[in-house]
């Protein structure tokens, strides 16, 4: 008949379809769908679709397909083979839950393997109907589908903000126990576009979308597969995201008006005030400067105008009179010393406040205090006058040079107030002998000794008499085993006076701490082995000299000149006088 | 009496602080497994899709079926088939799974040209290493390593292309394998710390 012919046709042509459409799809081994298209024949029934939400069970739904008299459940029956290793190799079994309504056969968990393979058939009215394509393996099936979740974090920044999206995993996929792992798709887009935007996949139950504009509205919606599967599950119910901006675009505005302006006001003052800010914000780094001298003249190592300056017209030859080469720069502050605290033990312990006294407090070379502040001063200082000058520490064995030697002889033996200028107490080292040995040229402390001889044989008080004997010393000759160690508070007894040079054994510098090994430069007050000061190996001692008021004469003063640069003392070297 | 009670509560504590770290490093050993799991998978994953993706369908369709009669050659191996099995396995059952799982495709491995330029052999051994260790803390007696026998690649079809046939069931029943593998460690991991995020 007419109809008959018509319904073989169409079924041809819709079996050409579904050869060219099943050609261009893979199989079901390893892809959901069910897809059954035979070639110049009736739509036969077949399975549509199976499903495992969690992993432990699984659906399949079968259509019928052109068959129209499939009325009571008896005329149809699934079948299932599984692969199993064991049991033998195949088992065939009857679908274990029928659900005609939906057209539904239901695995439970006991008859749900993870890694076996499937195959379905369908037997209607005594015929199977059966396709490689109805095989499959557990896994690779869909994964779950519904999925709750929230809206979060709102962070607006004017024009546009950021939301953070949370949900849950599926309820039906087992992800705590660790059975199942997956992950996430995240798709948004404006509601008037159609295209959507993916987002990456991962395996956070959340994920922040960023650059959401204000005042539009956004859909969002989710779907998950299993981690290194292919196949995602369906898309989520899309939740709806806007955000109101009609009131807070002004603010933003003024706010960033205001700040430009405070910005272009912070510029211009800037500008403006150039040379202050930098002051005040980096100030130079005050150099070591005394009072009244000018940098300039140490520099240049004037050594007769240095003393003229220093000791030239009294006490206050420097202080009140002396131009004030720092008056422009009123943040020039001096360093003073205080050497109180060195005076008051000075009458316990000789030779302890000997070495204290020369090498703890009073050898800062740049500290040239003068006594309108604090002032250091020594003890045999008139309380009444002032204007005295202090003890001026420092003392440094350098090549004297004879003429200036002379003429500071000269100096000292005609004017009180004898000062000098030591600026170094790094000994210079004028030779080095074959031998490995080091020459050092103490010229200064010849005329430490004949002032020495000169002042004792003039008139001093007799508290000047143990400063003197104190607050000297020589340069020694140390050996390693500090075996020539030698003091000398008076000079006469001095053997190595007569030499106009000594040498000093190269002595290694070892960086042994304190306690093990004698320092050169290190005296302790409370060494019972060394006396109580060492020379210096590798640089003399410094001697120390203190310009006496008019009554006391016996110290001596040294001069050395600044050939050398005025220097820091070195870091060691301040650690120990620190002690 | 007060020393020996010293002692106990001293052994007490010592015995506490070394399983705590051998807890500890269980957990990071097997953080470690579980992840070098994961990227086996996804390799397996990755290859077997360039692979079926370069198979007409016909071929696809033949050797589905080809697929479906033959076992894979680990599948002698007993392991738990579904869920409840393998939640009723203990920790240290599911490790010696996966070790026979895993040292099962040490030597195939180096025979597929894919597997072997990406040194999954290598990454394998690395992996069994690994499983010895967790093995190792999660008993007390010794492990009796070897003695697994590797079975022969049975070949049931003598048809011509084998090498398209055998590549295709090394490569679909190796990433069956790792997922197995992957699950297991996961499952187990989750069970030994449960705080740790389970998600990832």
């Amino acid at each position: 008949s007419f109809s008959s012919i018509f319904t073989r046709f169409y079924a041809f042509v819709l079996g050409l379809i579904g050869t060219f459409w099943s050609k261009t799809h893979s199989s079901l081994g390893h892809r959901t769908h069910l897809l059954v298209f035979c070639f110049a024949a009736p739509l036969v029934p077949h399975f549509t679709e199976c499903i495992s939400r969690e992993m432990a069970t699984f659906s399949c739904w079968w259509s019928t397909g052109s068959f129209q008299n499939i009325s009571s459940p008896e005329d149809l029956k699934v079948f299932y083979e599984r692969k199993r290793y064991f049991p033998g190799k195949t088992d065939r079994n009857e679908c274990p839950q029928y659900n005609y309504l939906n057209q539904e056969c239901f695995f439970d968990a006991n008859h749900t393997t993870a890694w076996d393979t499937y195959c379905l058939e369908l037997y209607v009215h005594n015929v199977t109907y059966a396709n490689e394509d109805d095989c499959f393996t557990l896994p690779y099936i869909d994964p779950p589908v519904a999925l709750n979740w929230t809206l979060l974090n709102l962070s607006p920044s004017g024009l546009s903000y950021d939301v953070l999206v949370s949900w849950k995993p599926p309820p039906s996929a087992d992800v705590k126990s660790g059975w199942m792992r997956v992950e996430y798709e995240l798709q948004y887009r404006e509601l008037n576009s159609t295209k959507w935007k993916n987002l990456e996949i991962q395996y956070d139950p959340q994920q922040t979308i960023y650059g959401l504009h204000v005042g539009r509205e956004y859909e969002v919606h989710i779907r998950s597969k299993m981690k290194a599967f292919v196949k995602f599950g369906e898309f989520s119910k899309s939740i709806f995201i806007q955000i109101e901006g009609r009131t807070s675009f002004p603010v933003m505005l003024a706010l960033i008006f205001g700040i430009s302006g405070i910005f272009i006001i912070i510029m211009f003052i800037v500008v403006s005030q150039h040379q202050r800010l930098i002051m005040i914000l980096l100030p130079p780094v005050p150099a070591p400067k005394i009072k009244g001298i000018d940098s300039e003249l140490l520099k240049k190592g004037k050594l007769e105008e240095l003393n003229l300056i220093l000791s030239g017209g009294g006490m206050g030859g420097l202080s009140a009179h002396a131009p004030d080469f720092y008056q422009d720069e009123p943040w020039v502050e001096f360093i003073e010393v205080d050497i109180d605290g060195a005076d008051s033990s000075e009458k316990e312990d000789n030779q302890g406040s000997d070495t204290q006294r020369l090498l703890a407090l009073r050898l800062f070379w740049f500290i040239f205090s003068f006594p309108d502040d604090d002032s250091g001063r020594a003890s045999c200082y008139d309380l009444d006058h002032p204007d005295q000058d202090p003890l001026i520490p420092m003392a440094t064995l350098l090549p004297g040079q004879p003429e200036d030697r002379e003429a500071s002889a000269d100096r000292d033996q005609t004017t009180a107030p004898q000062t000098w200028v030591n600026t170094d107490f790094y000994a210079q080292v004028s030779n080095v002998m074959p031998s490995g040995g080091v020459v050092l040229s103490p010229g200064q402390q010849l005329r430490a000794q004949e002032n020495q001889e000169d002042a004792k044989k003039g008139s001093k008080k007799e508290t000047c008499d143990d400063n003197a004997k104190d607050i000297h010393f020589q340069l020694l000759v140390v050996d390693p085993e500090n075996t020539e160690i030698k003091q000398n508070s008076t000079p006469s007894t001095s053997p190595v006076s007569n030499e106009g040079y000594q040498t000093v054994p190269l002595q290694t510098v070892d960086p042994n701490p304190i306690e093990e090994q004698q320092s050169p430069y290190i005296l302790t007050p409370d060494s019972p082995q060394s006396p109580p000061f060492t020379p210096v190996a590798d640089y003399t001692v410094v001697q120390e000299v203190d310009t006496p008021p008019p009554s006391c004469q016996s110290q001596h003063p040294l001069k050395s000149l600044p050939a050398m640069p005025v220097d820091y003392i070195t870091p060691d070297l301040f650690g120990h006088l620190s002690q | 009496m007060e020393k020996s009670k010293l002692y106990l509560i001293l052994l007490v504590v010592l015995s506490l602080g070394v399983s705590s770290q051998q807890i500890t490093d269980s957990q990071r050993l097997f953080t470690i497994a579980v992840s070098r799991v994961q990227h086996l998978h996804i390799l397996a994953q990755r290859y077997f899709g360039n692979f079926e993706s370069s198979l007409g369908p016909d071929e696809k369709r033949q050797l589905n079926k080809i697929f479906l009669q033959d076992f894979c050659n680990s599948d002698y191996i007993i392991s738990p088939i579904d869920k409840h099995e393998t939640q009723r396995s203990s920790v240290l059952e599911l490790l010696l799974v996966s070790y026979r799982l895993v040292e099962s495709w040490e030597v195939p491995s180096r025979s597929l040209a894919a597997l072997s330029r990406d040194q999954i052999s290598g990454k394998l051994t690395e992996l069994k290493t690994g499983l010895q260790l967790l093995i190792r803390t999660n008993q007390e007696a010794a492990f009796v390593e070897g003695g697994v026998a590797l079975g022969r690649f049975e070949d049931y079809d003598q048809r011509p292309d084998q090498n398209l046939r055998r590549n295709y069931e090394l490569l679909a029943c190796f990433r069956k394998d790792m997922h197995k593998v992957e699950t297991y460690l996961t499952v187990a991991m989750c069970r030994l710390s449960p705080e740790a995020n389970c998600t990832l």
